[in-house]
């Protein structure tokens, strides 16, 4: 497995230099390295810019509707167990419109990889504030600053009940292919935030401004440790980036398969069972 | 004896155990192979208020709950005064003699006192158990098999102990020696055994829609909890895991709808059931399915009124948005079954339809069919039909997702499928499923999803048609209002008015050819509908030919227009 034949021949829609094109990069790297077949992954998406990513990969891909790609991973992972989910999305289909969904899928803890690519800003819209986007940010809908305090996605996922939580940043592609891997072969719900910079509508957040707000998660961090990773988490200067948190805890595919009575009759003995109780 | 039928009312204080009396002696009469419909009331309070349960059973199908009654149990004075008006002349009075004594000024009436009270308490030493000795009175008038309610009630009271039941087995013999003893085998009442030889299933719409899905052979529910619905995704909760199945509560509507069709992606039957507030939040997701084709089936159990409505009470005001909710050219297919027993078939048939032409299927069901039980024959699991996805054979390549072909339906491959890989997306798309925004692109897709609705006609019974259809005076009507619309008709033609009968069951696409031929050939038609705007005249009215009078029968009353209200109105129209 290769890198290469997890591309598929669309060309990304994405400006030249989005970051966008980094968590691509590691994706397709990290899927070599999985090893897993095209045909078993399923790439879902919501609606925005780094939402059309499951255009961009040769495996099976759902481009969904703004806000809801959770939910349709959650389908798809209690019809098939079989299949590799991978959600891709951005901060406001994430964390705005989606927010409800996102905290659902985390206390479920399902066995979904979630990659937001977190620009801070819309993106595909033209440039609006975004949950992400910092008090005072000036946009096209706040020519005056915004007057709203951002959300911090990575303390969000910890304290919903993501079981696997790390903070990435799209200059480093090598990076986020080891945060990919890693969140891949974690059994539950794993959002990686990856500082994707906007290079269009975003000058405030830059991949330079990005990158000196960067520190690397001290060598000693107990991942499974909730007050040390959420002190990482909402470092008010730093973007701590790598793994913040990592625990196992039952997935929720599991806990609705250990509902299941298997018996060796056939569900129309069972039917006809349902059935004889209602006359 | 001659099959004849008889409407049942049974009343008292709730708490009395009115509720319980009716379900045993349902559930008898059900196995005794009659057909059966119920309805119920009691109070919303846990405890206190009035309680009603009625039951009508008759050897031939039967299409609505009934107006007058032939057979009252009022347990108290209160029953008798509210209730005592329902009778019809003739009728019989069943009273409690132990409680209290009718007045004697019905003449016109048959009455029966049983002290139910005093026997229970005298005789078995346990007050609490006159509704059983009621229930073995009861019986025994109606002629119901006792050894039925014998085997009923020790399998109810299995946990309790073998005290318990024997107690309750002494109830049903006390009350079923009564009436043989010392009524001497009261004969007026009783009911010719039924010739029937189905399997009947007893259930309310709610669970004839939950195991119609069963019966189809679906097995992922998504749901979220709202009024009158949720009783769908209980059952499902209860049943499903035991074929192998999930029910999975979400955290709202949207995404109940959007877990369906990921699952439906995924390769496997799904479906979702809701109200219309629900409905009104999944519009969005409802034109995601249309736009990746993805089978799916909604079950919307109607309830009145726009924003919360009255959540508990019934109409049929969702016609509009099933069919035309959402933004686009959407296409989808809406059912409305006429009665509990085609709740259980129309939901087979949604999902044949959905699997089949690869959209979704709206089942328009109602508050009152929601609560009120039927009698539904049991089909023959191997013989229903199963339409299944037209699938890739994996030979022919490239393989594109949404090829257009003369049908307009295109092979698909489920994840897993090697040489099948695809996206799917709410965008517009090429054969491919690549994201397009040219005109000639849009305009072949959109023409190739509205194609598959000219297979709906192959797929699904569009209407039932009634009564004479020689008449110049019709009726028209969609879902539900169905029952209320073929028990009038019969009683009209005793008054001398022939009357032509149309139930529509499928709302979307609108079989309009087939309802103006209907109406082309009448003189007047009364539509008849649970809303306010007449939903379905307004999609026909000014279409018929000139000269034809159309006659609106609206209702938002908040239960279901009853035969009474038909005739009226047929008789008014065809003058």
């Amino acid at each position: 497995m290769n890198a290469s034949m997890y591309k598929s021949a669309v060309k990304p829609t994405w400006c030249p230099g989005c970051g966008d094109f980094g968590v691509l990069a590691g994706i397709t790297q990290a899927l070599a390295e999985m090893g897993w077949e095209p045909e078993n992954v399923v790439a879902v998406s919501g609606i925005g810019c780094s939402s059309r990513f499951p255009f961009f990969l040769s495996t099976y891909g759902f481009h969904s509707i703004h806000g809801r790609a959770v939910p349709v991973a959650i389908g798809m992972r209690i019809a098939r167990p079989d299949l590799k989910v991978v959600v891709f999305g951005g901060d406001g289909d994430g964390f705005a419109i989606g927010g409800g969904h996102f905290l659902h899928g985390a206390r479920r803890n399902v066995d979904v990889t979630y990659v937001i690519m977190d620009n801070h800003i819309y993106g595909l819209t033209k440039g609006q504030t975004s949950p992400t986007s910092d008090l005072k940010f000036k946009t096209k809908s706040t020519p005056y600053g915004s007057v709203e305090p951002p959300i911090n996605p990575v303390q969000i996922a910890i304290c919903s009940g993501a079981t696997y939580v790390a903070r990435g940043f799209a200059g480093d592609p090598k990076g986020l292919k080891d945060l990919f891997v890693r969140g891949m072969r974690h059994k539950g719900f794993a959002l990686i935030d990856v500082l994707s910079p906007c290079v269009t509508y975003n000058r405030v957040d830059t991949f330079k401004s990005f990158k000196e707000r960067i520190a690397a998660i001290p060598a000693d961090h107990d991942r499974a440790d909730l007050s040390a990773a959420l002190t990482l988490a909402t470092d008010p200067e730093r973007f701590f980036t790598g793994v913040l948190f990592e625990i196992q805890r039952p997935v929720f595919e599991d806990r609705v398969e250990a509902l299941k009575g298997y018996s060796d009759r056939s569900w129309i003995e069972v039917v006809e069972d349902v059935f004889d109780s209602m006359s | 004896m001659a099959c004849r039928e008889m409407v049942v009312r049974i009343a008292g204080e709730a708490g009395e155990g009115v509720i319980s009396t009716g379900e045993l002696l349902t559930r008898a009469a059900s196995r005794a192979c009659f057909n059966l419909m119920t309805f119920k009331t009691f109070p919303a309070e846990v405890r206190g208020g009035h309680a009603v349960f009625q039951l009508r059973i008759s050897c031939v199908s039967v299409l609505t709950q009934g107006d007058g009654l032939d057979l009252l149990v009022a347990m108290n004075l209160d029953s008798w005064q509210r209730h005592g008006n329902d009778l019809l002349p003739g009728a019989t009075l069943v009273y409690d003699s132990s409680a209290y004594t009718p007045p004697a000024d019905r003449t016109d009436l048959r009455m029966i006192g049983i002290p139910f009270q005093a026997l229970a308490r005298d005789e078995l030493e346990f007050e609490l158990g006159k509704n059983i000795v009621a229930v073995g009175a009861i019986a025994e008038l109606l002629g119901l098999p006792t050894e039925l309610l014998s085997a009923m009630i020790t399998t109810k009271f299995a946990k309790k102990g073998d005290v318990v039941i024997q107690k309750n087995l002494s109830g049903l013999d006390l009350g079923v020696s009564y009436v043989r003893e010392r009524l001497g085998g009261e004969e007026a009442l009783k009911l010719a055994p039924s010739e029937c030889t189905d399997r009947l299933m007893l259930a309310n719409g709610n669970e004839a829609i939950a195991l119609g899905a069963m019966a189809y052979g679906a097995k992922h529910f998504f749901g979220y909890p709202i009024t009158p619905a949720s009783e769908i995704m209980e059952f499902m909760a209860l049943h499903l895991p035991k074929v192998g199945g999930a029910m999975v509560q979400a955290e709202d509507e949207i995404a109940s709808l959007v877990m369906a069709i990921g699952a439906s992606f995924a390769g496997v039957p799904a479906m979702t059931a809701t109200s219309g507030p629900g409905l009104s939040l999944m519009s969005e997701a409802l034109g995601l399915a249309t736009m990746i084709e993805a089978p799916v089936v909604i079950i919307d159990v109607q309830r009145s009124g726009p924003s919360t409505g009255m959540p508990t009470k019934h109409e049929q005001s969702d016609l509009y948005i099933a069919s035309f909710g959402g933004h686009g050219d959407a296409p989808r297919v809406v059912l409305a079954p006429l009665s509990v027993r085609d709740c259980f078939e129309q939901t087979i048939v949604a999902f044949n339809v959905a699997e089949s032409l690869q959209l979704p299927v709206i089942v328009l069901s109602d508050q009152g069919m929601a609560v009120r039980t039927e009698t539904i024959p049991r089909p023959a699991l191997a013989e229903v039909t199963r339409h299944g996805r037209l699938l890739w054979d994996g030979i022919r390549t490239p393989f594109h997702r949404f090829e257009v072909t003369e049908s307009g339906i295109s092979p698909t491959a489920i994840p897993g499928t090697k040489g099948g890989e695809h996206v799917v997306s709410g965008l517009e798309q090429n054969e491919e499923g690549r994201p397009r925004y040219d005109g000639p692109t849009h305009i072949a897709m959109t023409a190739k999803r509205f194609r598959k609705l000219e297979r709906v006609s192959d797929l699904v019974e569009s209407a039932v048609m009634f009564g004479d259809q020689t008449a110049d005076v019709g009726v028209l009507t969609w879902g539900s209002t169905a029952g209320s619309a073929m028990e009038a008709t019969p009683a009209l033609e005793h008054r001398g008015i022939k009357v032509a009968g149309m139930a529509l069951r499928l709302l979307a696409p609108f079989p309009q050819a087939d309802v103006l031929a209907f109406m082309n050939a009448r003189r007047v038609v009364v539509i008849a509908e649970g809303n306010y705007q007449g939903q379905l005249a307004s999609l026909v009215e000014g279409r018929q030919r000139a000269g034809i009078r159309v006659v609106r029968l609206t209702s938002v009353t908040g239960v279901p227009i009853g035969a009474g209200e038909i005739i009226t109105a047929v008789e008014e129209a065809a003058r």
